[in-house]
């Protein structure tokens, strides 16, 4: 039996790593990847803590938030897209230059 | 639950662990945007082990289906459009990696404080009765996932489309 503990630290680890990349980079994709590792470690943290509590509830709350995380990912990537065609790059820094 | 498959276990566990984290820093270290996506689809695929490791089996495949196999593959392919570009705020590194270690340990001492069960036997719980779950308590939120699975399919065709009328 590993202590669910162990499952905490690992999410912890990811999601700090996620949100070092979400600070440092300009490139709207790797922040876009940045996120999606922060959600990735409240994910795994969400069902460690349902594996203790409430575990089918945990478990149909982790399959919607796959799916409205899938949609998410839908949207950012062709708002990136649009971004470069208007701008000719992917620095969040750069954008903006889109207002007014 | 015999002493060899305690160790399996730990093993896989590790192993899973590895390569969860190690895939996460490969993420957002290395110079390629779509090595990047690649490596977050590892992530994915090693969390989805920790999951099942937890007992939380048509989770993880679901997980591997809808977000490893499907948006992280959209992701990876649409990076491919878009030309690299250069990377770092440099000036924030030290900020950045002060602040990752303070949410790491504020993440694992506030979960730790809630008091809850150290060790855990993997879940057992079978499709049928989540599935009834989903279908009878939880049919709004159900219908709302739908909706957005099929946004990622008219957003996925109108990016293949382009300006194209």
């Amino acid at each position: 039996m590993i202590p669910v503990t162990w499952y905490y630290v690992v999410a912890a680890v990811l999601f700090a790593i996620g949100s070092y990349g979400a600070v440092v980079h300009r490139n709207a994709v790797r922040i876009l990847v940045s996120l999606e590792l922060m959600f990735n470690a409240e994910l795994l943290l969400l069902l460690a803590v349902a594996s203790t509590i409430e575990a089918v509830q945990g478990a149909l709350l982790a399959i919607l938030v796959i799916a409205l995380t899938s949609s998410e990912i839908g949207v950012a990537i062709p708002i990136i897209v649009l971004l470069f065609r208007l701008t000719g790059t992917v620095d969040v820094t750069r954008a903006s230059r889109l207002r007014g | 639950m015999s002493l060899s498959s305690l160790a399996l276990e730990e093993l896989a566990f590790l192993t899973l662990t590895g390569i969860a984290v190690g895939s996460a820093l490969i993420a957002v270290q290395t110079r390629y945007a779509v090595y990047s996506a690649v490596a977050l689809g590892m992530t994915g695929a090693g969390v989805a082990g920790l999951m099942a490791l937890l007992g939380f089996g048509y989770v993880a495949a679901f997980h591997l289906l809808v977000y490893v196999g499907a948006t992280v593959t959209f992701m990876a392919f649409s990076v491919i459009m878009l030309r690299e570009q250069p990377g770092m705020l440099k000036n924030l590194v030290p900020l950045a990696v002060v602040s990752a270690i303070l949410i790491c340990v504020t993440v694992i001492v506030a979960v730790n404080s809630m008091g809850i069960e150290r060790h855990v036997a993997p879940v057992e719980m079978g499709l049928r009765e989540a599935a009834e779950a989903l279908v009878d308590k939880y049919w709004f939120p159900l219908i709302l996932a739908i909706v957005s699975l099929a946004t990622i399919m008219i957003e996925g065709i109108s990016v293949a489309r382009g300006d194209e009328e």
